[in-house]
């Protein structure tokens, strides 16, 4: 709904936007007509759309364009026949009708003794009779009956303006006071087509309300996003805050993981100088996904999971509780391989070797951890893949611990923090390699995952673009994923038995540092988790 | 949730196209006055007024060239000139300007009246009937003579502005208070008795006046003027000259007109013609005419008789209706245009 709101909104500025520039309505209003031998505009056509209009007349020969009062204008046409535009018939047609200059009145005759005598009697003459009566009225234009029907208005003291041309006349009228029409007229004959242009004031009344709307409906649409992914950070914290107190170690595991990869630096502290050596190790990690003993294994199928975890649980010795019912075939193999390993890892620490080994899975794990963030995931697939791969690395990471909880100094501050508490807590976890943590997290990938996750989402919350960048990579690394198929949620229920334990006092402490609630829902906490990534569906 | 999508997004769509659909535009023109507009804008004035003054003076410089080449004949160019004029003029204006041409052959330019371009009134007519009358009071020629009244007359729609006349405006005459050209006058039919007399009826008194002189009983009614006193000083002297002959002269109003408009105070400005024929009968003698009328007559001397065709167009001031003023004659020009004789 969310998406959908943003969808809309989108769609909303979208065609306001539209509506202002493709859809835009044209800026000129062109309407056109033909008459013959003249055409004659009524008052108020002329700028009935714009307050300026450009005029064009076409015809054969001679065109005259002429502006001059309605009245004149159709007095000067007089009985004769002119089409009249009365108005627009569409958008790009001028409406007209046929008829006489002046209806029901016939040209003006001229007025009684002025002229009526005065057939242009050669004055040359000079007969009293012409002095007495004469006015030779020699009219600048044919008489309509003259010349074929068609007089030539142009020259007409009528007009108030006018333009001749030969086949086509232009003519641009502003508004003014007044009644005022205009006459186009092909004095040689034919059809005269009429073209009135209007300027349009182009408004785009959709653009503001489209934008606004729309921007409303994103922002909201934005806003629900946010509070899902607020209300999912919270399971997630609240998750997070059962994990640490277990294993402080996930954020910095994580974040060296992310970056240089350095997690595997961090067991070298345990070696001893161990820093500089894991970043060589690095690449170790990659080759993790086959550690030494969780090669054969590792090539089966998408056991990876299990071997990791019997790796991890290897050296805790007690993971078999843990591990023991979901990947009961698992454990001995493991046990053996673990305590051997463990055994070759005493001997060998100093050696980068064996940590390499250790560590690299982790580093893999703890980058997927990181973007399986229960918020920051909104598929849900991605992120019980996520979820699904941790395991392994939480588990390895465990022996680790102990040497990590005095190097605080890369993790942010509040997780520094919480890592060190947490780090008191962890002693146990590793010092105690029973594993409460260690097995937890192998056990219950889901609810494990999430503390994981939890922590490093939390010590990263600034940085949203990192963890789509992380979730886009590990989208791209389908080879990871195998870890999928092994255990689904049927593992889900482990985790809720695990968060008790990690239910301490020191775990209250740092949940009420961050005003979250106490521990005891934990399990129901860790359902909501679930709940979200339903709902991230539902988005 | 689709559902309300679904029809926020018809809701969208609708509103968008009752967008595009913006009604047809429709002429609504400004109601017509109840009054009548002037007919002319001030622009048109100027032009109608240069197109006037540009043909006159254009017949005058070709006249007055073909006058000079023919060396005292009446050059026969004078007809395709008259022509030119017709374009202009028309009525008395027209038939004075030729005749002026012909006296040129004896008289000289100074016989052609100038008529300048320059206006300082102008006389509107406010109206959407036809014919038009536009009066125009011209600047002070060159010559030093009095300002002219022009009278033009547009007879149908398609006609132009035709010079109709021109009169001299007698000096100390004050033109009547008239509307503002924005405003127009109103033209005042023949016989339309709005002021004290109708247009007609003044020309009709007039005549009537320099017929019976201080016996017409419209004698008072007129300032006497300087035409009236011309005639008959003109007539005076015919009689004299002429010694056992007879002198009559006719006096009837010309056809045309006459024209005009009101006043700002209700009366008129009232522009006619009077056609005059003074013939002269003479008995055992032999007159020789000295001056240009010799030109309109094609020879000096005639021993039976002469007859003169004089044109004159005279303008009045009417006052408005009840008034016990006298008709002011603002000005007048008085023009032999035939002359016949043996």
């Amino acid at each position: 709904m969310a998406s959908l709101l943003c969808l809309l909104g989108a769609a909303a500025a979208g065609l306001g936007v539209a509506s202002a520039t493709v859809w835009r309505a044209d800026d000129q209003l062109v309407a056109s007509a033909s008459g013959e031998p003249y055409i004659v505009t009524d008052p108020g056509v002329l700028g009935m759309a714009a307050d300026e209009v450009q005029v064009t007349a076409r015809a054969d020969g001679k065109v005259v364009i002429a502006l001059g009062r309605a009245d004149d204008v159709a007095a000067w046409v007089g009985s004769d026949t002119a089409t009249h535009v009365t108005g627009l018939r569409n958008r790009s047609t001028l409406a007209t009708t046929v008829g006489p200059g002046v209806p029901g009145r016939a040209t003006p005759e001229p007025s009684g003794s002025a002229s009526a005598s005065a057939a242009p009697s050669a004055s040359g003459s000079a007969a009293p009779s012409t002095s007495s009566s004469g006015s030779p009225t020699a009219s600048a234009s044919a008489s309509p009956s003259d010349a074929g029907g068609v007089a030539d208005p142009a020259g007409s003291d009528l007009w108030v303006q006018q333009v001749t041309g030969t086949d086509t006349a232009t003519f641009s009228w502003q508004r003014q006071d007044g009644r005022w029409s205009l006459l186009a007229a092909a004095p040689d004959g034919g059809p005269v087509r009429l073209t009135l242009s209007w300027p349009q004031a182009v408004t785009t009344p959709w653009l503001r309300p489209g934008l606004i709307v729309g921007g409303a409906l994103f922002v909201a649409g934005l806003a629900w996003w946010i509070v899902l992914l607020v209300r999912t950070r919270d399971t997630a914290a609240v998750a997070l805050v059962a994990r640490v107190t277990r294993r402080p170690e996930q954020p910095r595991a994580r974040r060296g993981g992310r970056h240089s990869q350095g997690i595997p630096v961090v067991p070298a502290p345990d070696a001893g100088d161990g820093a500089p050596t894991g970043r060589a190790a690095t690449p170790a990690r990659w080759s993790v996904a086959a550690p030494a003993e969780g090669v054969r294994a590792g090539e089966q199928a998408g056991s990876t999971q299990p071997r990791v975890v019997a790796s991890v649980a290897g050296p805790t010795t007690t993971p078999p509780r843990v591990a023991g019912p979901p990947q009961a075939p698992l454990t001995r193999r493991a046990l053996r391989e673990m305590r051997e390993r463990e055994e070759r890892e005493r001997a060998a620490q100093p050696d980068a070797t064996g940590p390499s080994a250790d560590q690299a899975p982790p580093v893999s794990a703890p980058e997927r951890g990181e973007p399986a963030a229960p918020g920051a995931v909104p598929v849900g697939q991605v992120r019980r893949r996520d979820l699904r791969t941790q395991p392994p690395p939480t588990a390895q990471d465990h022996p680790v611990m102990p040497a990590w909880s005095e190097p605080p100094t890369d993790m942010r501050l509040g997780r520094v923090v919480d890592a060190s508490r947490a780090g008191t807590t962890a002693p146990d976890g590793t010092t105690a390699p029973d594993g409460t943590t260690a097995p937890e997290g192998t056990t219950a990938p889901d609810g494990t995952t999430a503390p994981g996750d939890s922590a490093p989402e939390a010590a990263e919350r600034p940085g949203w673009g990192r963890r789509l960048l992380r979730r886009r990579r590990r989208g791209d690394r389908p080879e990871e994923a195998p870890a999928w198929a092994p255990e689904p949620e049927a593992e889900s229920p482990m985790v809720l038995p695990t968060p008790p334990e990690a239910s301490g006092p020191s775990a209250d402490a740092w949940r009420r540092a961050w005003g979250l609630p106490p521990v005891v829902d934990r399990g129901a906490e860790a359902e909501p988790e679930w709940d979200d990534s339903s709902e991230e569906e539902g988005r | 949730m689709t559902r309300r999508a679904r029809a926020a997004a018809l809701l969208l769509g609708a509103l968008l196209l009752a967008g595009c659909g913006q009604p047809l535009p429709q002429p609504s023109p400004q109601a017509s006055p109840a009054d009548p507009l002037p007919a002319l804008g001030p622009d048109q004035v100027d032009r109608v007024l240069s197109d006037v003054t540009t043909v006159v003076s254009a017949a005058d410089a070709a006249a007055l060239a073909a006058i000079s080449a023919a060396d005292g004949e009446v050059p026969d160019s004078l007809d395709s000139i008259d022509a030119d004029l017709q374009n202009r003029l028309s009525g008395p204006a027209a038939a004075m300007r030729r005749a002026q041409y012909v006296l040129a052959t004896q008289g000289g330019a100074g016989a052609i009246t100038s008529i300048p371009a320059g206006s300082q009134t102008v006389i509107e007519p406010a109206t959407d009937a036809w014919p038009r009358v536009l009066m125009v009071v011209t600047d002070p020629p060159k010559d030093l003579q009095a300002p002219l009244l022009l009278t033009l007359v547009q007879t149908t729609p398609r006609d132009q502005y035709h010079l109709w006349s021109w009169a001299r405006l007698y000096g100390g005459v004050k033109m009547p208070p008239t509307a503002t050209p924005d405003v127009g006058s109103r033209p005042i039919a023949a016989d339309d008795a709005a002021a004290a007399v109708a247009p007609k009826d003044v020309l009709a008194r007039y005549v009537d006046v320099l017929t019976n002189g201080d016996g017409s009983k419209y004698a008072s009614q007129f300032t006497t003027g300087p035409l009236r006193t011309r005639i008959t000083q003109q007539r005076d002297a015919w009689k004299q000259a002429i010694g056992q002959g007879s002198v009559t002269e006719t006096y009837t109003a010309g056809d045309g007109g006459p024209w005009a408009l009101a006043t700002a105070d209700g009366g008129a400005i009232v522009v006619g013609s009077v056609s005059t024929v003074t013939t002269l009968t003479l008995v055992d003698s032999t007159l020789t005419i000295a001056d240009a009328t010799a030109a309109l007559l094609g020879a000096n001397t005639v021993s039976k008789e002469l007859t003169i065709h004089w044109l004159s167009t005279v303008a009045f001031s009417v006052p408005p209706a009840g008034s016990e003023k006298p008709i002011t004659v603002l000005g007048a020009e008085h023009v032999p245009v035939e002359v016949t004789g043996s």
